[in-house]
C-alpha cells in the first residue's frame, strides 16, 4: 500500500506557496510538481518519461490559442470602441451605466479573458467618469462582480471551464447549453441587485456633460472582430464536426496573428505565461496525486455525502467546490475535482460537471482574496485616489455568492431532472 | 487585507496604466511619458522622489503646471512654477 502523505504534502505545499506570494504562481506549482514527480519515481509509480505525459497538452493548446486571440482582439480595439460607443449612448443618464458597463464587462469576459474584460471596463469607466464628473466606484464594483459571473458560461470563458470541458469531453456548444441559461438568469438577478444597492450613488443626470469622442483604427477593429467571429465559428463547428476545441483555438490564433499583422514577439510577451505554467504544473501535481490514489479521501467524502445519486453528487460538488473556491484559486479547485468526478461510477455525469463549473467559478467575488477581480478593481480605483475598504466589498460579495449558489442548485435540479 | 490587495495589484498595475492610456487617447486625451532623473542636491529625498508618480497631489500640481506652461508658451511668454 502506497503512503499518500508525501503526495498530499507536495499538493499542500504548492497551494501554500501560491497563496503566500513568496514565489510566482508558476514557480510554486513547478516546485510542487517536481516534488510529486520525484516521489512518484522513487515509489516506482511511473517513470520520468511517463511523467512528461502528465502535462495536459490539449488544455495548454486551448489556453494558449484563446490567449493569443484574446490579445489580438484586445489590441485591435474592437471591444474598446464598442464600450465607448455604448457609453456615448448612455452618458446623459449615468444610472444606465450601472447596467450597461457591467453587462458589457460580463459579455466581454464570456469571449475573452476575465483580466482583459476587467482592464477594459475599468479603464473606460475611470476615463469616462473624469469627463462626466462621476464617482466610478459603484459601477466599477458592479463590473468586477459581473466579470466574475461572465466567465462562467462558455468553454473558453475561464481556465477552469477549459479544463473541465476538455476532461469531461464536453464540446463548446454542449457546454453552453448546460451552463449559459443559468448564467443569463444570474445576470438578471445580479444586475437588478447591484442596481438597487448602488443607484442612489450615481446621479440620474450627468453632472458635466461633454462630447465623448472616440478615435480608432477602423481597419484594425474590423480585423479584430472578424478574428473573434472566426474563433467562435470554428469552436461551434468543432462541436458538430468532432475536432478538438484546442485545434479550433490554435487555428484561430494562427489566423489572428497572420491577418492582424501585429508584432508576434510583442503578442507573445503579453500572454500570461505565469498562468500557463501554473496550469501545466498543477495539472501534473493532481495527476500524480490521482495515480497515488491520494484523492480517495475526497472521493469517499463525496460518496458518503451524496448517497450515490446524481442529485447528491451534483449538490455536494457544487457546494464543496464553492466553499473551497472562496479560499483557493478556482483553477486549483477545478483541477482537484476533475479526477474525483472522472472516477465516479455514474452513467450520466453532465449535472455533476455543470455543478463543478458553477461551484468553481461563482465564489470569485465572495471575499476580496477569492480572485483577482476585486484586487484589480480596488487597485485601479486606488490609483485614482479612490479608496474602498476591502471588507465593505465582502459585505456585497458574500451574500451575492450565496444567492448565486442557491440559484445554481435550483437550476441544476430543474435542468437535469426534466 | 489592504496590504494583500496592494501586493497583488502590483501584477496588474502596469497593464491598468497602459489600458487607461489607450482609452484616454481614443477619447482625445493624449498621454506623454516623462523620464526624469533625480535632480542634483536631492539625494536625501530618493524615496520621496521614487514615490512621486503615486503622489496624487504632485500629479495635480504637475497637470496645472503643464497647463500653465502650454498656455504661456503658446503666447510666447516663459512659464514659471
Amino acid at each position: 500500500m502506497l503512503d499518500p502523505r508525501p503526495y498530499l504534502l507536495s499538493y499542500i505545499l504548492t497551494i501554500a506557496l501560491s497563496l503566500s506570494g513568496l514565489f510566482p504562481l508558476s514557480l510554486s506549482a513547478i516546485i510542487g510538481a517536481t516534488l510529486a514527480v520525484l516521489f512518484g519515481i522513487n515509489d516506482k509509480l511511473f517513470t520520468f518519461e511517463e511523467a512528461l505525459t502528465f502535462v495536459d497538452l490539449d488544455l495548454i493548446a486551448l489556453l494558449i490559442g484563446v490567449m493569443i486571440v484574446s490579445e489580438v482582439v484586445d489590441r485591435s480595439g474592437f471591444f474598446r470602441l464598442l464600450a465607448l460607443k455604448l457609453v456615448k449612448r448612455t452618458q446623459r443618464k449615468p444610472r444606465r451605466l450601472l447596467i450597461i458597463i457591467p453587462l458589457f464587462a460580463a459579455i466581454t469576459s464570456l469571449l475573452v479573458s476575465d483580466e482583459a474584460a476587467l482592464l477594459l471596463s475599468a479603464a473606460v469607466l475611470i476615463s469616462v467618469s473624469k469627463i462626466l464628473g462621476l464617482d466610478p466606484r459603484p459601477i466599477a464594483l458592479s463590473a468586477a462582480v459581473m466579470v466574475n459571473l461572465g466567465g462562467t458560461g462558455t468553454l473558453i470563458g475561464s481556465i477552469p471551464n477549459m479544463a473541465i470541458g476538455l476532461r469531461a469531453g464536453i464540446d463548446f456548444v454542449e457546454f453552453a447549453t448546460y451552463v449559459l441559461p443559468c448564467e443569463f438568469m444570474l445576470y438578471g438577478v445580479t444586475l437588478a441587485y447591484l442596481f438597487l444597492i448602488f443607484k442612489d450613488k450615481v446621479p440620474p443626470e450627468a453632472v458635466a456633460l461633454t462630447d465623448i469622442r472616440e478615435e480608432a483604427n477602423r481597419g484594425e477593429v474590423v480585423k479584430g472582430a472578424l478574428t473573434l467571429v472566426f474563433m467562435l465559428a470554428t469552436l461551434i463547428l468543432s462541436s458538430f464536426l468532432g475536432f478538438p476545441a484546442s485545434a479550433a483555438a490554435l487555428a484561430s490564433a494562427v489566423l489572428a496573428l497572420t491577418v492582424c499583422g501585429y508584432d508576434t514577439t510583442e503578442v507573445f510577451r503579453e500572454l500570461d505565461w505565469d498562468t500557463v505554467f501554473f496550469t501545466a504544473s498543477f495539472g501534473v501535481v493532481v495527476e500524480v496525486l490521482s495515480r497515488a490514489e491520494a484523492l480517495q479521501g475526497l472521493s469517499q467524502l463525496m460518496f458518503s455525502m451524496s448517497m450515490g445519486e446524481w442529485i447528491g453528487y451534483s449538490m455536494v460538488t457544487l457546494f464543496v467546490s464553492a466553499a473551497v473556491g472562496i479560499v483557493l484559486p478556482n483553477l486549483v479547485v477545478a483541477l482537484t475535482f476533475i479526477p474525483v468526478i472522472s472516477g465516479l461510477e455514474l452513467h450520466d455525469k453532465r449535472a455533476v460537471w455543470s455543478a463543478l463549473v458553477l461551484g468553481a467559478n461563482l465564489p470569485g467575488v465572495a471575499l476580496p482574496t477569492s480572485s483577482f477581480v476585486i484586487v484589480m478593481t480596488l487597485g485601479a480605483l486606488k490609483r485614482e485616489g479612490m479608496h474602498i475598504d476591502p471588507w465593505e466589498v465582502a459585505k456585497i460579495g458574500l451574500p451575492l455568492t450565496f444567492v448565486w449558489l442557491g440559484f445554481a442548485a435550483l437550476y441544476i435540479l430543474l435542468r437535469f431532472s426534466l | 487585507m489592504e496590504s494583500f490587495v496592494e501586493k497583488r495589484f502590483k501584477k496588474y498595475k502596469e497593464k491598468c496604466e497602459k489600458e487607461e492610456e489607450i482609452v484616454d487617447e481614443m477619447l482625445g486625451y493624449p498621454h506623454i511619458v516623462l523620464s526624469i532623473r533625480l535632480p542634483d542636491g536631492c539625494e536625501e529625498f530618493v524615496d520621496k522622489f521614487i514615490n512621486l508618480p503615486c503622489d496624487l497631489d504632485f500629479i495635480k500640481k504637475l497637470e496645472n503646471f503643464i497647463k500653465e506652461y502650454l498656455i504661456k508658451s503658446s503666447r510666447g511668454t516663459s512659464a514659471e512654477l
